[in-house]
């Protein structure tokens, strides 16, 4: 695989997200408003409060990923530059290494704003395993990326592909909603456990696996 | 073979979509740098043609060779040996002109991408141009930029897909003389577009296709092409 190709077309979409900014902007208000709206729901009491936050922080991060996948890919589609890529001499799997690489990147970013709100909204309490969060949270955000990834290439290639992305990546993202949230349930109650290590495994399987089949079959969804 | 010409040799070409077929049996061959226009009506076949030769869509039947070597089966890296225009320029607006050039050269494998990047933007007379973002630039001068991408990595064949469409008279004159200057160079070439005005007084072979066929072709200048062409459209329409 061209890891300089790869490496060009992750540079490539830093520098235009950086440029716009529009788009993780707009994710980090939309995943901030979803965590509020939990907190506004029911009126919880504190204890709720910390049994929601863990599911509450991966609903906001999914809801907000979704819109911002689609962005992302709709601008290789702005003057079909897509074609461009196509046509150089470039290996679709690093075509899908840099964009997988680049929507981790921006979701890692929504996460630098999005989980202090919601351990602070949520009253959650890490115990000091902050390296432990940090490795769930990567693991997942990897999971989600390139799932997200590979299906806003599919629904790019649709003509209702706004709708059809949803609907394509939220029923194969619950294995990894399941384990960041259970992971840090886990984690905010007895700390880095089996339990918590069950679920960061579940994670990193889930990311081989779909790593994987999205780099080798992202080929076929590109081409015409 | 990049930045020599290249001999393209096209048989049996045929592309269906369902019951639709979009191009059938076309084949011809071009010796290291002949320009090939190839004229049609719209729907004739012509971007499916040029498509299928830049390998983004599989023919359905048919054979290409590039300087005798299978090019359909040939590995990804071989993209480097084409270049594609087409009326859509392939660019990123939010970058500016030499940025663009910089990441495709990348792409490309170049050695020193910004370098070349200013060469090519030099060729097609936009070196003022290099730090504006492709967005902000008129129509015609993308689409020059877009020439300066086709061209950054000096390829032997050069395939252009209608790219007079949606330019002013004076961009699209200004676009002649920058592709004029290409074949100049001795690129192989092969141009399609649906407006007999816009056929290059470079060309040196023409072929004629009406739904996807092909209804004339030959050398040029070998008689008046108008008139080749309006006998090639009325009988297809016979």
């Amino acid at each position: 695989m061209g890891w300089r190709a790869a490496g060009a077309i992750l540079a490539k979409d830093l520098r235009l997200e950086l440029r716009r900014v529009e788009t993780v902007a707009t994710m980090v208000v939309f995943a901030v408003l979803v965590a509020l709206i939990f907190v506004f729901a029911g009126d919880p009491t504190p204890a709720d409060l910390r049994r929601l936050g863990p599911g509450a922080l991966w609903v906001s991060l999914l809801f907000a990923g979704a819109i911002g996948f689609g962005r992302w890919f709709a601008q290789e589609e702005r003057n079909q530059a897509l074609q461009g890529l196509l046509v150089s001499p470039i290996d679709p799997a690093a075509l899908f290494a840099g964009k997988w690489a680049g929507a981790t990147v921006f979701l890692l970013a929504l996460e630098c704003v999005l989980v202090p709100v919601t351990l602070t909204l949520y009253q959650l309490d890490v115990r000091g395993a902050w390296g432990e969060l940090a490795l769930l949270l990567v693991l997942v955000t990897l999971g989600y990326a390139a799932l997200g990834t590979f299906f806003a290439a599919v629904a790019a290639r649709t003509t209702a592909g706004e709708l059809l992305l949803p609907i394509l990546l939220f029923p194969l993202s619950v294995p990894l909603v399941l384990a960041g949230a259970e992971g840090g349930q886990s984690l905010m109650e007895a700390g880095p456990t089996r339990s918590y290590w069950d679920w960061v495994s579940l994670a990193a399987a889930f990311d081989v696996i779909f790593g994987t089949v999205c780099t080798l079959a992202f080929e076929y969804v590109i081409e015409e | 073979m990049t930045g020599t010409r290249a001999r393209l040799r096209v048989e049996g070409l045929t592309r269906t979509y369902g019951p639709r077929v979009a191009l059938e049996d076309v084949t011809f061959s071009l010796a290291a740098g002949e320009y090939l226009v190839v004229l049609g009506p719209n729907g004739a076949g012509k971007t499916t043609l040029l498509r299928t030769l830049a390998r983004l869509i599989r023919p359905t039947a048919g054979r290409v060779w590039l300087d005798e070597e299978d090019w359909l089966a040939a590995p990804a890296d071989r993209q480097r040996e084409i270049g594609v225009l087409s009326h859509a320029t392939f660019l990123y607006d939010d970058l500016t002109a030499l940025e663009n050039l910089r990441f495709f050269g990348t792409l490309y494998g170049l050695s020193d991408p910004a370098g070349r990047g200013r060469e090519a933007l030099a060729t097609v007379g936009l070196e003022a141009a290099a730090d504006r973002r492709v967005g902000h630039l008129s129509r015609g001068q993308a689409q020059r930029v877009a020439i300066a991408r086709a061209v950054l990595h000096d390829p032997g064949l050069l395939l252009l897909d209608e790219p007079y469409a949606g330019l002013d008279p004076r961009a699209a004159g200004r676009l002649s003389e920058a592709l004029a200057g290409l074949a100049r160079a001795g690129r192989t070439v092969v141009l399609t577009t649906h407006d007999l005005a816009r056929a290059p007084v470079a060309a040196t072979r023409y072929l004629i296709l009406v739904e996807g066929r092909t209804r004339s072709a030959g050398a040029l200048p070998a008689g008046d092409l108008d008139a080749l062409y309006e006998r090639a459209v009325a009988a297809a329409g016979d």
